[in-house]
């Protein structure tokens, strides 16, 4: 038996962390859904290095946090205002990873708005990236999990097969 | 100054091949960009047991792929001709083989800052990902861009 924080599981989260100025019109959207790993960082450079033109492009970063639960694993249940703490403390740490890498596209002077998800990662991204409809989608291929021989985590792998948009995938141990 | 860069891009006959180019050419190309086409062909299946039907038998199937052999090259040249009105260096790459692994072994040869496939190329399964992308998505150690034709709606 698990429980959750989340009182209403059916609401969607999406909390813009950051956003454009309103005079801006971009001509191409790039998505790049980010979890503070080290792939994820190398994809965030290589956007950077070779597929932004900062004149027409708006990136938009994604980060999903996800819904903590008291596991089996665990010898009693988390109190229930234990998880609304952690909820919390999620929360922060996804603003927290979306405003720092908003600073460094801005500090290129690369427009870019941020939101952050909750939820289950390959779900959450999915549904926003199909209403978004980007023009590239550039992803790390691995995060943070701990399955560290697949070269393709997960998240990558599930998006590669779901979008209907372009994907570049960033390996983990690009140079 | 920049850098050159090379981008390998896998070429088969299919149209999501020609659409990956097109995708690349207006999105991310940059001038100066090395684009080399990589396009593999498999050998004609030639049956495990068979009594040859004459003794010239291996020569036939040469003049076979020798036929294959150029309509590769013609197809190589005709998607290095996307290039033409920009600078861009065009490097054609004609390998016979299974494609997963050669082009796995371009990729290792040419160490490209960009891989670029189409999501399908001959599979006429409608999977979202062809069985060749799908391997060079998993192997490759540069960054891999999957390209989608758009379905028709």
């Amino acid at each position: 038996m698990t429980a959750t924080a989340s009182e209403n599981t059916q609401e969607r989260v999406n909390d813009i962390v950051h956003s454009v100025p309103e005079e801006f019109n971009p001509k191409r959207t790039i998505c790049i859904p980010v979890d503070g790993s080290v792939s994820s960082k190398k994809a965030v450079d290589w956007a950077i290095n070779h597929s932004i033109c900062k004149e027409t492009d708006q990136v938009v970063l994604l980060n999903v946090r996800e819904v903590p639960h008291s596991s089996y694993t665990y010898p009693y249940l988390l109190a229930h205002e234990s998880l609304i703490q952690l909820d919390h403390k999620l929360r922060t740490a996804s603003h927290e990873l979306l405003q720092e890498t908003a600073k460094h596209f801005l500090s290129h002077q690369i427009h870019c708005r941020a939101v952050s998800l909750r939820g289950d990662p390959r779900e959450e991204l999915e549904f926003k990236i199909s209403h978004l409809k980007p023009d590239l989608v550039i992803v790390g291929s691995r995060g943070l999990g701990p399955v560290s021989k697949l070269l393709v985590g997960s998240v990558s792998n599930h998006l590669v097969h779901h979008l209907h948009c372009p994907v570049v995938v960033v390996p983990e141990h690009l140079s | 100054m920049s850098n050159q860069r090379n981008i390998l891009i896998a070429v088969d006959e299919s149209q999501h091949s020609a659409h990956a180019i097109d995708w690349f050419k207006s999105h991310l190309f940059k001038e100066n960009d090395k684009i080399i086409l990589v396009n593999v062909r498999s050998l004609r299946h030639i049956p495990s047991v068979r009594i040859p039907e004459s003794p010239d038998f291996v020569n036939h199937w040469a003049e076979i792929d020798a036929e294959d052999a150029k309509k590769a090259k013609e197809l190589l040249t005709d998607m290095g001709q996307k290039f033409k009105d920009v600078n861009a260096t065009i490097v054609e790459v004609n390998m016979l083989g299974d494609a997963r692994q050669e082009i796995e072994k371009a990729i290792e040869g040419w160490k490209p800052d960009l891989v670029v496939m189409g999501s399908r190329g001959q599979t006429g399964l409608k999977r979202m990902l062809g069985s060749v992308s799908e391997y060079i998505l998993h192997h490759s150690p540069v960054p891999v861009l999957i390209s989608r034709t758009p379905q028709p709606l």
